[in-house]
């Protein structure tokens, strides 16, 4: 079976108003269609509309559910989303009719001539229009995270769902359903009707309590592979965190060890500096000169005076009769004595003046040793001190990065995290233990009790039914469906995960990544996760694997293909796109185009695929009226509310990132 | 007795840097920083009324070249006078006028008066020609600046 999109088209809805047409009116749709919306623009209305439209489920939505996609402020009172398809080259159309005045959605399908009031899909569709298969190929970024969560069995379910091997369940409830009808039947007729009833109601006791524990042994074993995928997880992010806390300590004490004797080397200096500038002769020629002029002049002048004048205060004294000449001293001749002391030292500056000469001697000695250059210490001690300040600097900085290093790593990352493992490991114990009681032959938990207490009733019941032929034929052909399911389902999820793993070594080459299982859900054979790009590339190729299983053909419809993807990988999966599905139709934003979209055009062009189909749909509002009025004339379709314009050049050249308010 | 004394706004403009960690410590080291770019740069000025007194002794680190200072502070006042070195009458007179042995700083009140201009016209050299017009914030821009200063020609 072949499913194409050829186009659809959306009235009085909240996304604007629009006709889309993808195959240019024929039958074919382009093998690539690149739906540039911006930001605002309706992308998830729109996937949320065509999935109803595929599958459906808008009987099933409530009154407000459908009035959710009422457009704001507006009086319309319905809504319709119209998708044209084609089934093996014959077209479909499916009419989502939303009325939101009564809060009821409606179909009708077209298919041939055939016109109905309901959602119909053709027989060799009804299996893959259902909710479980359409999200495969009607896909969004948050899907691919669901194909990893462990507690979710989305990737095992789609893999059932494409190879049909819910036919084996069934079977089962077939060939149960029979088994019931006969006893049922029998059982009206027995005289012993009542006691039949009774039985098959205590049957149907055991049946439902076997199905009940069967179910919590599925959520018990669903809950110990997420936990346990999540504390391996969270175990690996602590080593990692732990190794790089080391390294980052290790770098702190190293910073801090270096910085301490950069601190030290700076004070020394400092301390180096003010002694050279404690020595006034070392620190310029200039001191020297005047303190050598100085002691010379002195010296020359005998200064201080070998008399000092306490020597005149005393022979000015009235107990000398006679100068030291002999001649005799009166009041005239003291008075001139004690006049002209004035012009001598007395012996407290000729105390200081001696020392001033005498240091300044000892001084110019201790010059006249040093070695040439003297003056030169103090233009050293200011280059070391300069570049001991410069080291210092260095080594705060280095310091402060290895601590913003070590914050950044954050001690609050390791106690989340080690809390988070001791939330889950009780956890786990708890479901651990309920898992082994139920496989105990005894107790309230075990499965064998219960298959045995149903075993035995529904033998009581065939024996008074006379089916136990019956009975043990249904459960040989159950024995033999489990076991075929079971096989089937192993071999395919085996062979599905060695064809993702053969694509995924060319899409992500530079970054390996590889699917070690798909049980529930897929994982990853490295423990550590995946980034969002790596996720969404392991997404995309295990749908692509899935799709281009058997003799179908699928569209892909995708919301922002290269978004969380960085430039390399965006290449990669650009190259990778055409021969994902026969229609790979994407709504994108203009920061996807870069290292995206050139690369795809030329893998089509390179595939031998038609052309690349980029159309740009905006909403109109006052900001970008000026916009779309640049696009090419006869490229262009308006409605009241949006703007759609067919051109590769617009589309490239076009940047908005979010659409504004509708006018 | 006389005081070693520095102007308010020089205390002022010294406190960032005698705030960080270092080796000067003391108020005479203030001093003495001007005191010895007074004596290289040859210049003086006035203090005002709102100087405040340091210290009235040289204190220990200085002890060693207390005379040494003393002799470039005379020399600094003959200069100042201009009274040449072989003028014997005007050279005691002068070392009369600046130095005594009475007090512990070994200057008289005019010795004084003049080491303390001295110092002050330091001061103003370095916080003149201290880049930015603002004050050093740590003892190695201080430091080197001042020793920059000195070590000039």
């Amino acid at each position: 079976m072949k499913l194409s999109i050829l186009g659809w088209s959306t009235n009085g809805l909240r996304c604007p108003d629009v006709d889309l047409d993808f195959a240019k009116g024929g039958k074919t749709p382009h093998a690539v269609t690149l739906l540039q919306m911006p930001n605002g623009t309706g992308k998830t209305t729109t996937l949320e509309l065509i999935r109803a439209a595929l599958d459906g489920s808008a009987a099933q939505w409530n009154a407000d559910r459908v009035r959710s996609f009422r457009r704001a402020l507006s009086d319309d009172l319905h809504g319709e989303f119209c998708i044209r398809l084609a089934v093996d080259q014959e077209p479909l159309t499916f009419t989502l009719k939303l009325d939101f005045d009564a809060g009821r959605a409606s179909y009708t399908t077209q298919f041939r001539s055939r016109n109905v009031e309901h959602h119909e899909p053709p027989a060799q569709a009804t299996r893959f229009l259902r909710s479980e298969f359409v999200k495969l190929f009607i896909f969004d970024g948050e899907y691919a995270h669901v194909l990893f969560d462990g507690s979710k069995s989305e990737a095992g379910k789609a893999i059932k769902n494409l190879f049909q091997l819910y036919l084996f369940e069934d079977l089962q409830d077939a060939s149960d359903a029979h088994l019931k009808e006969k006893i049922k039947e029998i059982g009206s007729k027995s005289r012993s009707a009542n006691a039949i009833k009774i039985m098959r109601k205590d049957l149907e006791a055991a049946e439902n309590h076997l199905r009940s524990l069967k179910k919590e042994k599925d959520k018990a074993s669903a809950a110990v592979s997420k936990d346990q995928d999540r504390i391996e997880i969270l175990d690996s992010r602590l080593r990692d965190l732990t190794a790089k806390s080391k390294g980052l300590n290790d770098n702190r004490a190293r910073a801090l060890s270096d910085q301490a004797k950069a601190q030290q080397e700076a004070r020394d200096a400092l301390y180096n500096l003010l002694t050279q500038l404690r020595k006034p002769i070392f620190v310029h020629p200039c001191f020297h000169q005047t303190l050598s002029e100085l002691v010379a002049g002195l010296e020359q002048l005998r200064l201080p005076a070998d008399t000092a004048s306490q020597w005149f205060d005393e022979l000015a004294d009235a107990k000398n009769d006679n100068c030291v000449c002999g001649r005799p001293l009166g009041p005239q001749e003291r008075q001139n004595i004690l006049t002209l002391k004035d012009r001598f030292l007395g012996t407290e500056v000729h105390a200081v003046l001696n020392a001033v000469k005498g240091s300044a001697r000892q001084a110019l000695l201790d010059h006249a040793q040093q070695p040439t250059g003297a003056e030169t210490s103090l233009a050293a001690a200011i280059s070391t001190t300069s570049k001991s300040e410069k080291h210092k600097r260095e080594c705060d900085t280095k310091l402060k990065a290895a601590e913003q290093a070590l914050a950044e790593r954050g001690n609050a990352d390791e106690q989340r995290i080690n809390s988070e493992i001791l939330d889950l490991r009780p956890k786990v114990a708890d479901y651990k233990e309920l898992l082994m009681q139920m496989q105990l032959p005894t107790g309230r938990h075990s499965l064998k009790v219960a298959e045995a207490r149903q075993d035995e009733l529904a033998l009581g019941l065939s024996k008074s039914t006379k089916t136990v032929e019956l009975n043990e034929k249904i459960k040989v052909l159950r024995g033999i469906l489990e076991d075929a399911s079971e096989i089937a389902d192993a071999a395919l999820r085996n062979d599905v995960k060695d064809k993702c793993n053969e694509r995924l070594a060319q899409v992500l080459k530079n970054d390996p990544l590889r699917i070690g299982s798909i049980e529930r859900s897929i994982a990853l054979e490295s423990q550590g996760g995946a980034s969002m790009g790596q996720t969404l590339a392991v997404g995309y190729t295990f749908l692509v694997t899935l799709l281009s299983e058997g003799n179908h053909s699928f569209p892909l419809v995708v919301d922002s293909p290269a978004g969380p993807l960085d430039h390399t990988i965006r290449r990669e999966v650009a190259r990778i796109i055409p021969a994902m599905s026969d229609q790979f139709l994407a709504f994108t934003i203009s920061t996807e185009r870069e290292g995206f979209v050139s690369t795809l055009a030329d893998a089509v062009e390179e595939a031998g695929r038609d052309s690349v189909q980029f159309l740009t749909l905006v909403r109109l509002t006052a900001g970008t009226r000026p916009l779309v009025a640049n696009a090419p004339p006869g490229r262009i379709v308006k409605t009241a509310n949006s703007a759609l314009v067919d051109d590769r050049e617009f589309f490239e050249s076009f940047n908005l990132e979010a659409d504004e308010d509708e006018v | 007795m006389s005081y070693f004394r520095l102007a308010s706004d020089a205390q002022k403009w010294f406190a960032s840097a005698f705030a960080d960690d270092g080796p000067l410590r003391t108020e005479f080291d203030k001093y003495y920083l001007c005191l010895l770019i007074g004596l290289k740069k040859r210049r003086r000025d006035q203090l005002d009324s709102s100087a405040k007194d340091v210290i009235e002794y040289w204190i220990s680190d200085y002890q060693g070249i207390r005379d040494l200072m003393l002799g470039l502070i005379l020399n600094d006042e003959l200069n100042d006078r201009g009274i040449k070195v072989e003028e014997r009458n005007a050279v005691q007179a002068t070392c009369k006028r600046i130095f005594t042995h009475d007090d512990r700083t070994q200057l008289t009140s005019d010795g004084m008066n003049v080491a303390n201009s001295i110092a002050y016209g330091g001061f103003r050299t370095i916080e003149e020609s201290f880049p930015g017009n603002i004050s050093p914030r740590s003892q190695f821009e201080l430091m080197t600046h001042v020793a920059s200063l000195l070590a000039e020609h």
